[in-house]
């Protein structure tokens, strides 16, 4: 209610307040039994890949966007390897088991150099093996991954396929929305900068140049390309009512927000109505304003920068998640059903927690396994301003809010010692590297290190608590996974969603398994049953499943695999 | 001596400065504010020194809106000799209203040093301070003017706020409490209060009582309707929140500020009918009643498109400082929206930056559309 303050009341300046960056170098709580602990094993898992401008000031909007990163499995080894993408040249690191990470990015030909920004991993080829797209500043590849003398190597498909490189693109995303078993893909766009633009602006007072905001600049918007086969991808943006959009975005998301079987597409901006693509089969609908979730609670435009989607509430029902810019507090909607949503973040814990930081990458994901899913922040502001304020630097702590019966309760403080270090946060991705069924995280660092977290269970938790990842891959020969795939588990009544997708968060790409926190499970070792319904509709049921392993579900086959 | 006799003896003695300001005070009591403030203006060219005067003139121009004059009448008195510290306290506040805390802070800071027992100093120090986004100064401030003043309700409360807003909500709740334990119907303690019991999660029926109280306690105000409505809205009573929502959207209306205290005036108050008029219009949908919600977001959009529209040619134009053609456009959107004072002076800038092709005539379709409006 941030803006009916300024009517006359005093409530007015106290509602605009930020942090004291010296109050956010806080020293970690003591330990929470009951809270998993996150450990910084960048270094120990091999990982050197840093950021920066050496401390530049000001900085022009291009170079505060940072850039994100990805888990995916590029080798087919069961072991997701880390995607580093940055300016001006990306790192692949190949998981070589036992925590360690190797850099790959020369041997697998990732080693262009680029103003790379975000990224996105799918098998646009349905040759079994994970493609790239990364997205860059006027530029842009598309690589497919291919397999030569035994080795993987990644080849610059983006001419051939057709997709042009222009603007300045930040997030992407491959999803099949036209259900034909070909992923498609989603280019999100920011705004129109380049030499003859403003560089920088001044601040209120006049005194300092800094970044400019995006007011100042026209709107790029996004580009939706359909995968014809064949290699080749046609742009059919506005064919498909893509040029709805409102453009300067940031983060995109997808998820089936209406259980129609056809994956809906969220694309946050940046002080922008956010765009919400309600799949038609063939076209989409700009239904943001309409679901409400294109505006703040009070109607204001935010500052969108990641989202995803997850079922918070466990209704089976797809929520919404959008991280925004500085005092605009972080964005839960509910999903109401009919394609409305609700903006809770105050009824949920939401509100003054995370409006004194500018939000970027989120994980809506089961941390601490109980069965509902937390919230994962990463935190970096956009402009340093510390001439005019000593209270507003670039680098944020991250947050981790844990579900607690549907209230958001900040565990930060407890969560390890990552959660103590600020960072220019950007980009995050989730996925469990070492597959001892919880997620672990990646986080980029706009001026440093990029982070590789661990997220170790409490061992001293009075209740096992369960977990199952499923794998779902696409029928055929060579099986991809299966992006769009909806998985539904039960047990005792309870039921819980996940979707397949590699989408969501900003800049970055995710573990595409379906992971679920279980809880104690009454005591129980099996699920009464896990459903998941394929991209194309149809279904497949397991009953009295195994928990705590990994499950890997095949489209058309008879039987299934549990790989541990 | 009453107004009559008061009339004669200035005209009799036209250089009583007291007297003219002394009828000027008289004069605006009565209604007949142009001639108490003709006289007030003389009355203070006359006796430069009556501070409380000066004040009591500023305020008077503020409330007309006409807010550059107000802060002229203060400056020239703060910069007078040995001015009162309520001279500078006033100015800053009226920099702080106008957006100005960067000129209220300095000229507050140094008021502060002199007299560092003035409680109400400090309180407006602490305002600025919060307004540039310099909350643990800000509430150092603050915590000055309540030990100080310790039995003022607004420095408690403010105090209250400036922890809500750190996250420090027991503390908070502590302060509102002790607020309201010296003023119970105290609508920022209340609302404050009912703000920090819901950021602590205290249960929705409880929450929804303290909403309550802050609108008793001040029901032209739309805030705590607005807070009240959402709170109906999360716990799924529909019915409640269209009330709530046109109760705020009712007193937001009623308080449209007068265009000549700027954009920024102008565009808080936009936002503030866009929100309920957005809140209407989705839960209207959801009492299926969609032709009522496609009222309210039409509004919606219309103001939203115009905030937004008005926000990026204004950014652009601060970039572009000689470039008119950005406010010719601008001024050209206000006149499309209704904002004909808003429309004038972005034009009148135009032609002064650099007079693009156009302007003049956009200038001459303005004032005469102003001379046919009530308010030329």
């Amino acid at each position: 209610m941030r803006r009916l303050l300024i009517l006359g009341l005093t409530l007015l300046v106290a509602g605009c307040v930020g942090p004291r960056h010296e109050e956010s170098r806080v020293s970690p709580a003591p330990t929470d039994p009951s809270v998993p602990q996150f450990a910084d094993v960048t270094e120990s898992a091999g990982i050197r890949f840093r950021q920066g401008l050496g401390g530049k000031r000001p900085l022009t909007i291009l170079e505060s966007t940072g850039s994100g990163c990805g888990f995916l499995d590029y080798d087919s080894d069961g072991r997701l390897d880390l995607l580093l993408v940055g300016q001006p040249r990306c790192a692949l690191y190949r998981n070589e088991g036992e925590g360690r990470f190797r850099d790959v990015t020369g041997e697998v030909g990732l080693d262009r150099d680029g103003f790379w920004i975000g990224c996105g991993a799918g098998d646009f080829d349905n040759d079994g093996r994970t493609d790239l797209f990364i997205t860059g500043y006027q530029t842009c590849a598309l690589y497919r991954n291919t397999v030569q003398a035994g080795a993987v190597r990644f080849v610059d498909v983006t001419r051939s396929a057709g997709i042009q490189p222009g603007g300045f693109q930040t997030s992407c995303a491959f999803t099949d929305l036209d259900r034909d078993g070909l992923l498609d893909l989603y280019i999100a766009r920011y705004v129109h900068f380049g030499p003859d633009e403003p560089q920088y602006c001044r601040s209120s007072d006049g005194k300092v140049l800094r970044t400019c905001g995006p007011d100042v600049y026209e709107a790029e918007k996004g580009s939706f390309y359909r995968n014809r086969g064949g290699g080749r991808f046609e742009d059919v943006t506005r064919r498909w009512g893509f040029d709805s959009a409102h453009g300067k975005a940031w983060g995109v998301a997808v998820g089936d927000i209406d259980d129609d079987g056809l994956s809906d597409l969220y694309v946050a901006n940046d002080e922008m109505p956010g765009d919400l693509f309600h799949n038609r089969g063939d076209r989409v609908s700009n239904i943001g304003a309409m679901s409400g979730t294109a505006y703040a609670r009070e109607g204001s435009v935010q500052g969108g920068m990641g989202a995803d989607f997850g079922d918070y509430n466990n209704d089976g029902r797809l929520d919404l998640v959008v991280t925004n810019f500085w005092m605009e507090p972080n964005s839960l909607y509910r999903n109401d059903g009919a394609r409305l949503f609700s903006e809770v973040s105050p009824a949920v814990g939401l509100m003054e927690t995370t409006r004194r930081f500018v939000g970027f990458g989120v994980r809506l994901m089961d941390v601490d396994l109980d069965g509902t899913p937390d919230l994962f922040f990463a935190n970096g502001h956009v402009q340093d301003t510390q001439e005019v304020d000593p209270e507003q630097g670039m680098p944020e702590l991250m947050q981790l809010f844990l579900n607690r019966s549907g209230r958001y309760v900040d565990v930060s403080r407890q969560a390890g010692a990552p959660f103590s270090r600020p960072l220019v946060g950007r980009g995050a991705a989730a996925g469990d590297w070492d597959n001892d069924g919880d997620l672990d995280l990646a986080v980029t660092d706009m001026e440093g290190s990029a982070r590789l977290l661990r997220c170790d269970q409490p061992t001293s938790r009075p209740t096992v608590h369960h977990w199952l990842e499923v794998r779902a891959l696409t029928a055929g020969p060579t099986p991809r996974e299966a992006l769009g795939a909806r998985v539904t588990v039960e047990s005792e009544g309870v039921r819980r969603i996940r979707e397949v997708q590699t989408a969501g968060s900003v800049l970055s790409s995710q573990d595409p398994r379906a992971h679920f926190g279980l809880g104690d499970l009454g005591g129980k070792s099996t699920l009464d049953r896990v459903r998941v319904r394929w991209p194309d509709g149809s279904q497949i049921e397991l009953m009295d499943v195994p928990v705590d392993r990994l499950l890997t579900v095949r489209q058309g086959a008879r039987s299934t695999g549990t790989d541990q | 001596m009453d107004r009559p006799e008061l009339q004669e003896w200035v005209t009799r003695h036209p250089t009583d400065g007291v007297a003219r300001v002394y009828l000027g005070v008289l004069l605006g009591r009565s209604g007949q504010s142009e001639e108490g403030l003709h006289q007030l203006r003389t009355g203070l060219k006359q006796k430069p020194d009556l501070h409380a005067a000066r004040v009591r003139l500023a305020r008077v121009l503020e409330a007309r809106g006409d807010i550059e004059e107000a802060m002229s009448a203060l400056q020239q008195g703060v910069h007078r000799g040995a001015p009162p510290p309520e001279l500078a306290v006033e100015l800053g506040r009226l920099y702080i209203a106008t957006g100005q805390s960067n000129r209220a802070e300095p000229l507050l800071t140094d008021l502060v040093r002199s007299h560092p027992t003035h409680a109400e100093a400090w309180y407006r120090l602490g305002q600025a301070r919060l307004s540039s986004n310099r909350p643990a100064e800000a509430l150092d401030a603050l915590n000055r003017a309540a030990d100080l003043a310790p039995r003022t309700v607004e420095y408690l409360s403010a105090v209250g706020e400036a922890l809500r807003s750190r996250l420090r909500l027991p503390e908070a709740e502590r302060r509102f409490r002790s607020a309201l334990a010296l003023r119970p119907t105290h609508f920022e303690a209340l609302y404050g209060l009912a703000l920090t019991q819901r950021d602590q999660g205290v249960d929705g029926a409880a929450v929804q009582a303290a909403f309550q109280a802050a609108v008793a306690a001040s029901p032209e105000n739309p805030l705590a309707h607005f807070a009240l409505a959402g709170v109906c809205r999360d716990a799924g009573n529909l019915e409640g929140a269209e009330r709530g929502y046109r109760a705020a959207l009712e007193r937001v209306e009623r308080r449209e500020p007068p265009e000549s205290l700027g954009w920024r005036a102008r565009e808080e108050w936009l936002g503030a009918v866009e929100a309920p008029c957005y809140q209407l219009a989705a839960v209207l949908r959801r009492r299926g009643r969609p032709a009522d919600a496609a009222v309210f977001e039409a509004r919606f959009k219309k103001l939203s498109s115009y905030r937004n529209e008005v926000r990026r040619l204004l950014a652009r134009s601060a970039y572009r400082p000689t470039d008119g053609e950005l406010n010719l456009r601008l001024g050209r959107l206000h006149a499309a929206n209704g904002a004909l004072v808003l429309a004038e002076m972005e034009i009148r800038t135009a032609i002064r930056r650099s007079d693009p092709p156009g302007a003049l005539q956009a200038l001459h379709r303005i004032l005469k559309q102003r001379q046919g409006s009530k308010t030329p």
